[in-house]
């Protein structure tokens, strides 16, 4: 289980004042939780909090649990945390363009493990299969981002957080995507998507809409 | 594996910075060793003791027949001898006796280098075979008394320095001394046989002097002997001459052609009244005395220009390191722009700060051992051993690889930091 309770964190805008962009939130994602989807407009704060769950934003106050222990807030032990329980997928992607397919999903892969072995069973569950040795330059924007998924699966992470997932792609892209993730979903994965697309929102099954630094749960 | 993706992709911003690593090694090197040569060379050549007045002695026997004529007498000869021991034995200033009379050297084992005509308008004899049939070659090769050797601070780096009270050319071997670019050509204690004048010879090797010795000659500030076989002079000229009337007869003529060093307080007809009485006492008239005017002022110009040149090259050295510390932390910016990515993608998987350190820290390695394999070639190819060069030269790469390790951790840290903000809200 994931809870954020009474998270608060101020940022400092361009114009050098300071804005409260998260006050007292609360948040939870039981286990029984397969996807929620994070709704807001434009700097609501969807991704900070996306950043706050992978363990790569310490800087707020209040009270981050996992599994009913409190997510560390100190830099390296919130590495540690995100290496071992937490997958995330950017909106670039961040792949490495000078290397191939395969090499980026072997990344992700845990310490102890077959790399390229469970790299290739990563590529097979993102459908795949075949483009192990292609340079990531090569591939489409779906595709990039079916790797980018594979890569985020092969540590097996206990959630993947996905930053607009289908925010850079065509329609029929973001179908196949969706189609992934409830393909995902149904094997037991489970995903936070921080979105601004009610499609996207509507495939997840819970929705969470973040205004006024508060976040709201929506039928 | 990262690591061969790392230079793959960085390869050549990383052979450049090694490169100019090894370059700027290299060159701190050359001024570190030109630095302290030239320290040893003020110290040996432009000690205090050598600014003094300097003064020519000339015999007067322009004429070849009139030498020839004076050199018959036997009386002459004695009489040029006392003149030349009264001189040399003076308290008030130092009779500088140096000639450089090349000297045929039988079965000579040294290379082009070491003949007489190397490296002057005449051509390399090399061997030939003299008038008796032996294989001889006319070699460098320069005569002189102890005053001389003692003024111009020369020393061995291995042997000894002859004995000069036992300096006897009618007895034996004969001492002599060897140019530092004869080591590993004669060894100390090896006998060379050769000719000096008429006189056949037999040389014993007891000292090699040290790099770079020189002295004041012929209006040469720093006339090198690395090349020379140094014949010392006998400490006395008064028994010698009935012995071979030819050969001392030259002998003593060359002895006596000799500088005079005057301290700065003795004045010019102290000098000459010295010279006058030793020419009452031994009866040789047959000589004259031009001051050297040049001499201070060469001896300061070229002490001046030595320092002067000195602190200009250092100077130099110094803007060429911060130069290439500049251009390293140009490179190392380019360098974290190509690895931005990779740095963030790892950071993401949750990779710590120091994982993704340490992993560019392996690259980093492969460079300084790079800069560093330059370096040890491009010193290998260097004539000069100097180990203030050396010291030099890795005092450079180690601090060249602390600000460049300092550098490129706080780009990380700031990349890493600036994470947040590069994502937006």
């Amino acid at each position: 289980m994931l809870q954020l309770d009474s998270l608060s964190k101020t940022v400092r805008e361009p114009n050098g004042q300071q804005r409260r962009l998260f006050d007292a939130l609360h948040m939870t994602m039981a286990d029984d939780d397969r996807s929620i989807a994070i709704l807001g407009r434009s700097g609501s704060g969807k991704s900070t909090l996306l950043r706050i769950l992978a363990g790569l934003d310490g800087a707020y106050t209040g009270s981050y649990f996992h599994a009913g222990e409190l997510v560390p807030q100190r830099e390296q032990a919130s590495a540690d945390f995100r290496m071992r329980h937490i997958g995330y997928v950017t909106q670039s992607y961040d792949l490495l363009e000078d290397r191939n397919v395969l090499h980026n999903v072997r990344l992700g892969v845990g310490p102890g493990e077959d790399a390229e072995e469970r790299a290739s069973e990563c590529l097979a569950a993102v459908q795949l299969e075949g483009f192990e040795r292609k340079p990531v330059r090569h591939l489409s924007g779906g595709e990039a981002q079916r790797v980018a998924i594979a890569r985020a699966l092969a540590k097996r992470p206990d959630v993947v957080l996905a930053d607009e997932p289908t925010g850079a792609l065509d329609e029929r892209t973001e179908r196949s995507i969706l189609d992934l993730f409830a393909e995902l979903q149904r094997q037991g994965r489970r995903f936070i998507i921080a979105t601004h697309s009610e499609t996207v929102a509507r495939a997840c099954d819970r929705r969470l809409v973040l205004a006024d630094g508060r976040l709201v749960e929506r039928g | 594996m990262e690591l061969v993706f790392d230079l793959r992709r960085n390869w050549l911003i990383l052979t450049c910075k090694a490169l100019a690593w090894a370059l700027l090694a290299v060159t701190v090197f050359n001024i570190a060793s030109f630095a302290q040569s030239t320290d040893t060379a003020i110290n040996r050549s432009f000690s205090a003791e050598a600014e003094t007045n300097m003064y020519q002695l000339v015999d007067r026997l322009a004429d070849p027949e009139d030498f020839y004529e004076f050199r018959q007498s036997r009386t002459n000869l004695e009489q040029l001898g006392a003149f030349y021991d009264e001189l040399n034995e003076a308290d008030e200033f130092d009779l500088l006796s140096v000639f450089d009379q090349p000297v045929p050297v039988r079965d000579f084992r040294g290379n082009e280098t070491f003949d007489a005509g190397y490296g002057t308008e005449g051509s390399v004899g090399g061997p030939y075979t003299d008038e008796v049939g032996r294989r001889v070659q006319d070699v460098k090769a320069v005569q002189l008394n102890q005053k001389a050797f003692d003024f111009y601070r020369l020393a061995v780096s291995e042997g000894t320095p002859p004995d000069w009270g036992d300096v006897d050319y009618s007895d034996g071997a004969v001492p002599v001394l060897l140019g530092s670019s004869y080591a590993g050509v004669y060894e100390v204690g090896d006998v060379i046989d050769g000719n000096f004048y008429t006189l056949p010879m037999r040389m014993q090797v007891t000292g090699i002097l040290e790099e770079e010795a020189s002295l004041y000659y012929q209006g040469e500030m720093n006339f090198y002997l690395d090349h020379h076989l140094l014949i010392p002079y006998p400490p006395s000229a008064e028994q010698f001459a009935a012995q071979d009337q030819v050969f001392y007869g030259i002998l003593y003529f060359a002895m006596v052609n000799a500088d005079i060093a005057v301290p700065r307080g003795l004045s010019t007809d102290q000098v000459l009244g010295e010279l006058a009485e030793a020419s009452d006492h031994s009866g040789f008239e047959h000589y004259a005395v031009a001051n050297l005017p040049d001499y201070l002022l060469q001896f300061s110009l070229v002490k001046s220009i030595i320092q002067d040149n000195l602190a200009l090259v250092q100077g130099i050295g110094v803007l060429l390191c911060l130069g290439v510390l500049v251009a390293s932390g140009f490179a190392n910016a380019q360098l974290l722009r190509r690895r931005q990515a990779k740095a963030l993608a790892f950071w993401r998987l949750g990779y710590s700060r120091g994982a993704i350190r340490r992993m560019l820290l392996l690259t980093a390695l492969v460079q300084y051992a790079a800069a560093a394999a330059g370096t040890a070639v491009g010193l290998s190819l260097l004539p000069q051993a100097s180990p203030a060069g050396l010291w030099s030269a890795a005092g450079v790469l180690v601090l060249l690889v602390s600000v460049d390790a300092a550098h490129e951790s706080h780009l990380l840290r700031r990349l890493i930091d600036h994470t947040s903000g590069r994502m937006g809200t």
